[in-house]
């Protein structure tokens, strides 16, 4: 598959997640279709503790099990959507726990049964005492309806 | 009471493509209600079928989300900018596996 992260973005997505254990981190890369280089990494803040906090049960998890992006990151997406820019990698690591896509992370990646980002990769890293040790990435297959694993080595 | 409206990629499949609108409404309610039936499309993508805000989408009215201002009753003023984004969010399913190693 084509190279969906450079080198520099990986080593930030890489010493993000590392710096956010125990929670899971979360962030989204926007690219300008059309440019090679007009790319913005956004390391979005991971709101699910207060979430868990304010309201218990409608959010069972806490940043451990869970991410929710903090809504003023959402706005700062939607602005980058505005001037022309596409999301193209959503990433989050797991805890203690492997790379894979969740039933969770399905869940909220669709809309009424239909994909959010159709086009986006989710990148997932595993997190095991406080070292990434794996990751992997996804995508929805239009013919499968389906998300589906794409073979993704971390760039060098 | 004009109103600019942004709409995110993830809801333009039910508004031909349109990412910018401009609506009359006197408040965030009224403002969903006139995009709603404009394209019947919206209809349960932004609100269910209360009427509420689904917890996975956020709406802004200048960059303040409505949960901190009035909900769908906040008052719109000409000129208001309102976005609605749909929220990004996940998770480790429970009873989690072990990490691996690289492969």
């Amino acid at each position: 598959m084509a190279v969906i992260l450079s080198s520099e973005e990986w080593a930030r997505i890489h010493a993000h997640a590392e710096a956010d254990y125990p929670s899971e981190c979360c962030g989204v890369l926007l690219t300008r279709p059309g440019t090679a280089t007009d790319r913005v990494l956004l390391s979005c803040r991971n709101v699910q503790d207060e979430l868990h906090a304010k309201d218990p049960v409608r959010h069972p998890r806490d940043a451990r099990t869970a991410y929710f992006i903090d809504p003023k990151d959402l706005l700062a997406i939607g602005r980058r959507e505005s001037q022309g820019y596409e999301v193209a990698v959503i990433y989050h690591s797991h805890i203690e726990a492997g790379a894979y896509f969740s039933a969770t992370d399905r869940q909220n990646a669709l809309i009424n049964g239909e994909p959010t980002y159709p086009d986006a990769t989710y990148v997932v890293l595993s997190v095991v005492d406080r070292r990434v040790v794996d990751a992997a990435a996804f995508t929805w297959d239009r013919g499968q309806r389906e998300f589906v694993t794409l073979d993704f080595t971390p760039p060098g | 009471m004009s109103v600019h409206v942004y709409i995110p990629t993830p809801f333009r499949r039910a508004t031909n493509n349109q990412d910018r609108v401009t609506v009359d409404a006197p408040d965030v309610r009224g403002l969903l209600d006139e995009l709603e039936g404009t394209w019947s499309g919206l209809r349960g993508l932004v609100r269910d079928e209360r009427g509420e805000v689904h917890a996975h989408v956020n709406v802004y009215v200048n960059s303040e989300a409505i949960e901190a201002l009035q909900g769908l009753a906040t008052p719109l003023r000409d000129g208001d900018e309102v976005t609605i984004i749909p929220a990004l969010a996940g998770g480790t399913r429970e009873g989690r596996g072990g990490g691996r190693a690289w492969r």
